[in-house]
């Protein structure tokens, strides 16, 4: 945690100067008030110091704590987000039903459930009541 | 008066009336506890069907909605933690440890229970002190509107459980992100990077369902969802709260409700503000505050009472004054309007049938309101014992669906399931999430208005000392800020004397 | 469990098959269209376009048996969905609602697409912007209020709808061809926020629409100075227009309802018929009066020359502007 902490703060100060840099070029006083880039130039400077603060807080830090980034179960993780990526994109090409179909089958299964007899009607039962009440019921558009 | 009474009940207590309240609410509450389902949306759907319904009987039918879509966003967040409203987002900071303790049925009839009585006291509100509030919601212009979210955000300091460091940060970079976009003074691009989509400003939904119901989910797959995990023993033993807990929270709710009528009245805020000054000041004022954050039955109650009150209050422009205060009853305005009845002090004394039938209804929907909200506690806890790896993957599509029929625009999808990773590595590092959101709803009100003073004033800056009611919100922003600190110190001096 | 299951499977199946089946049973003399209408409304839900676009889905169903889906395309200031409403198959079964945006946001680097892209059908409205005071203010008339304007130069707080919206512009063209000067106010909200400010005492006048007001002007609570339409308003017959009184300003924000360019002949035909019945029909009209919008209905070579008149000459005064 004391490592994580270290780099939130750097991050977060790394943030703060990039936001004051991009906020540079705007008009500083616009028809009396401040322009557009006053607000997030003071954002850039307060997250600079809270960064600051978080850093010198965290010298003093004895949280021990470890952060896992690459055990099984992150690896899970991202295997879970790589699914709901592709899912989302193919959204866009094949339409709502298939994909959504075929996207619980798979993912029910990356998740270590493995009894057919209810993967399957799940999948199609919770695609065809998703599509009832947003489709039918509501009428909005689910992508095609 | 009498005669009215008896008007709009005959008008109000037939057959197709109470039919199209109870399927109004029962419309809103799957509306409020789907994400991305706006209650705005579900109101303008079935704005059509209004033309072809006699009378009052299609306003009724749209505010069941309003009333029911309030009180659902608490279901999904406290089951899942996933908000289905903006407003549900600090129902979930106590709703959701309680039902992971096992008591999801405790946490959705106070939740139930809190809405209910918001809901009629609003009702109260509009009926007896209407014209009364009107003018006090009138006297809310651009330094009132800054200093109310300046108040707003305050909250971040109570709501960052662990490091109020890091909710400041989560804080400032939520503001960031709200200025993305067009300026709304000088109509110049911020942030945008020459791209179509963030001309527009992000999407606020997207990034909601994001940092909270998919990095939620990304968190319960890395605790481990094999047959190991032990599952939460879900006994349903009561749907109507305990004594106990309506005691505990008969002052945090009255103060919600409170809060709820006022904020609703203002027109240009709404249920999510009013939850979230609900929940602060309803931990600033207990006495066991460390309480919060871990399933405290007042914590659920305040925002819940505050979310539902701002219906009635937000009638209180509509009616009197024919201004809508946000997109809903903007709505309903032209739904009454349809109908021949135009807001205004006109209809009070030219239709006090209809206006008394409407106060009926309303009432008669937040009664709707509480039946199925009881109702539903047994069938929505059973959610709880779906399998991890079947429940997952459903969220996951709701999270999609949800994000995309926000404005029908797959780029929504992306920059939610982003938003999603983004939060579980926040999550992972202690961040709160719940700073990010408030300031995201906040940050446009708190900037436009800031600047919008100052064009008014020709850059006085004195004219947010000036004026009584944004001069007392600063105050009480301060107060709440350092007085704990002062008073602490203070009786530290006292004991050592 | 497994039988209970598939039967469900089968029930919901058998219910979407019915539904799509009743759909496509309907038959009229008519061709087209032969399945459901989708109309893009650039907006967000509750809008004054989008309830209007609303009304005349609704309105339409009389002439025709198939639906029309409204689907909001917010993203991007609407400039999205305008681009997807452009793009879409020339086949009359995508029809955008286009604002008075169409022919501003080219002219500020903002929308890749512009009134060229479209072949416009029907405009249900075209409402003027207007100049509201308070009841209580101290000018009765539109050269009362011009007067003191030009004694207090940027004093005067005038609220509108947005920076660079039709409302704004509006104000802006006021400035333009008076040679007063204001306080711009923009309420990025919208006009409902900047007429609660103005009841409210916040601001000295706000250009919107006359309709967005009308309970208030009917309670007496604000008055209208004048409009900024070619003809007085059967809605406010007292109001005078902006030309009446020597200055030559119209200012409408109007919504069109339009087929992607080059969409074929017959198939425009079958549009123009379907739509202009309905726009003309009587309870579509009192559904737009009741909510104070004058119901208009533009169509053929006179909204295409409405069009392009506004697109040219919201490019001149964009150009002045700098916006």
């Amino acid at each position: 945690m004391r490592k994580g902490n270290f780099i939130v703060a750097i991050l977060t100060m790394i943030f703060g100067v990039a936001v004051i840099y991009l906020s540079k070029d705007f008009p500083r006083v616009v028809s009396d008030a401040p322009g557009p880039g006053v607000f997030p130039t003071i954002l850039g400077y307060l997250s600079i110091f809270l960064g600051v603060l978080l850093f010198i807080s965290n010298l003093k830090n004895k949280d021990i704590k470890k952060i896992y980034f690459f055990t099984k179960e992150n690896k899970q993780v991202y295997g879970l987000v790589a699914i709901v990526i592709i899912y989302s994109i193919s959204l866009n090409f094949i339409g709502f039903l298939w994909t959504t179909i075929a996207f619980l089958l798979t993912s029910i299964y990356f998740m270590g459930y493995r009894k057919k007899m209810y993967l399957i009607p799940v999948s199609v039962l919770f695609t065809l009541f998703i599509y009832f009440v947003f489709a039918v019921l509501f009428g909005t558009p689910l992508p095609t | 008066m009498i005669e009215n009474l008896m008007a709009a009940f005959s008008n109000v207590f037939s057959f197709t009336s109470i039919t199209v309240i109870f399927l109004g609410v029962l419309v809103g509450i799957i509306i409020g506890a789907l994400p991305g389902l706006t209650t705005t949306m579900g109101v303008a759907l079935l704005f059509p069907l209004t033309f072809n319904l006699e009378g009052i009987t299609g306003i009724l039918m749209l505010l069941g909605i309003y009333c029911g879509a309030g009180y659902g966003g608490s279901i999904s967040s406290i089951l899942l933690n996933t908000p289905g409203n903006p407003g549900a987002v600090v129902t979930g900071l106590d709703g959701y440890p309680m039902a992971q303790k096992g008591e999801a049925d405790r946490a959705l009839a106070i939740s139930t229970y809190s809405s209910g009585v918001g809901g009629m006291f609003s009702a109260l509100v509009l009926i007896f002190l209407a014209p009364l509030l009107a003018t006090v919601a009138l006297q809310f212009g651009p330094p009132e509107f800054f200093a109310l979210a300046i108040f707003g955000l305050s909250i971040i300091t109570s709501i960052s459980g662990k490091s109020i460091l890091k909710g400041l940060i989560g804080g400032a970079i939520g503001l960031f992100i709200a200025t993305i976009g067009l300026d709304s003074i000088t109509g110049m691009t911020r942030f945008t990077f020459d791209t179509m989509y963030l001309m527009g400003g992000v999407s606020f939904i997207p990034i909601l369902i994001g940092l909270f119901a998919f990095s939620q989910v990304l968190m319960t797959v890395e605790e481990g969802v094999g047959e190991n995990v032990e599952k939460i023993k879900v006994k349903i033993q009561r749907v109507l709260p305990t004594k106990e807990d309506i005691k505990k929270t008969n002052y945090p709710i009255f103060q919600g409700s409170l809060i709820g009528s006022i904020i609703g009245a203002i027109p240009g805020t709404g249920g999510d503000i009013a939850a979230f000054l609900s929940y602060n000041q309803t931990k600033k004022s207990s006495k066991e505050p460390e309480k919060f954050g871990k399933g405290a039955p007042e914590g659920i109650a305040a925002p819940e009472a505050a979310n539902n009150s701002v219906t009635g209050g937000a009638m209180v422009p509509l009616l009197t004054l024919g201004i809508p205060g946000d997109t809903v009853t903007a709505i309903i305005l032209g739904a009454l309007m349809v109908q021949g009845l135009q807001p205004g002090p006109l209809l009070f004394t030219e239709h006090p049938d209809q206006i008394y039938g409407i106060y009926t209804g309303f009432i008669l929907a937040n009664i709707f309101m509480i039946i199925l909200g009881f109702l539903f506690i047994r069938p929505f806890t059973k959610v709880l014992n779906i399998p991890k790896p079947i429940l997952t993957p459903i969220i996951l599509v709701l999270c999609v669906v949800g994000s995309f029929s926000m404005n029908n625009d797959i780029i929504d999808v992306y920059i939610m399931v982003a938003a999603g990773f983004i939060g579980y590595f926040l999550l992972k590092l202690d961040f709160p999430i719940s700073p990010i959101i408030i300031a995201l709803v906040l940050g446009p009100m708190l900037e436009s208005n800031f600047r919008r003073s100052l064009v008014m004033s020709q850059g006085d800056y004195s004219i947010f000392m000036m004026r009584p009611i944004s001069a007392g919100l600063i105050l009480l922003t301060v107060l709440t800020l350092f007085g704990p600190i002062l008073w602490n110190r203070f009786k530290k001096r006292e004991s050592h004397a | 469990m497994k039988k209970l299951a598939s039967t469900i499977v089968f029930i919901f199946m058998a219910t979407l098959l019915i539904g799509c089946s009743s759909d496509s049973s309907a038959t009229k003399e008519n061709k087209f269209p032969e399945k459901d209408i989708t109309l893009i409304v650039p907006k967000a839900p509750g809008g004054g376009t989008d309830l209007t676009a609303r009304g005349l889905a609704e309105y339409a169903k009389k002439q025709i048996d198939q639906n029309i889906v409204v689907v909001n395309k917010p993203s991007g200031n609407g400039v999205t969905g305008m681009v997807e409403g452009s793009k879409a198959k020339k086949d009359g079964y995508t029809l955008t609602m286009t604002t008075v945006e169409l022919a501003m946001l080219p002219h500020m680097n903002r929308s890749p697409v512009d009134y060229k892209d479209f072949s416009p059908i029907v405009a249900p409205i075209a409402d003027p912007a207007s100049i509201m005071v308070p009841a209580d203010a101290p000018y009765n008339t539109l050269e009362e209020f011009l007067e003191h304007a030009k004694k207090n130069p940027g004093k005067l707080k005038v609220g509108n709808s947005g920076v660079g919206t039709i409302f704004h512009l509006a104000s802006v063209a006021v400035e333009d061809k008076t040679g007063v000067k204001f306080t711009h106010v923009p309420y990025n909200e919208g006009s409902a926020p900047a007429v609660a400010a103005l009841v409210g005492g916040h601001l000295d006048a706000v250009s919107v629409a006359p309709g967005i007001a009308k309970a208030q002007i009917d309670a007496g609570k604000i008055k209208v100075l004048a409009i900024m339409s070619d003809e007085k308003l059967p809605l406010f017959p007292e109001v005078p227009t902006f030309k009446e009184l020597g200055y030559d300003i119209t200012i409408r924000a109007w919504a069109a309802l339009n087929a992607p360019a080059d969409t074929p002949d017959e198939i425009m035909d079958s549009l123009n018929e379907i739509f202009s019945k309905t726009s003309k029909d009587p309870e579509f009209k009192k559904f737009l009066e009741k909510q104070g919008i004058q119901p208009v209905e533009i169509e053929g070579e006179e909204l295409k020359n409405m069009i392009e008149e506004d697109h040219n000459y919201y490019g001149e005064l964009l150009k002045d502007m700098k916006l």
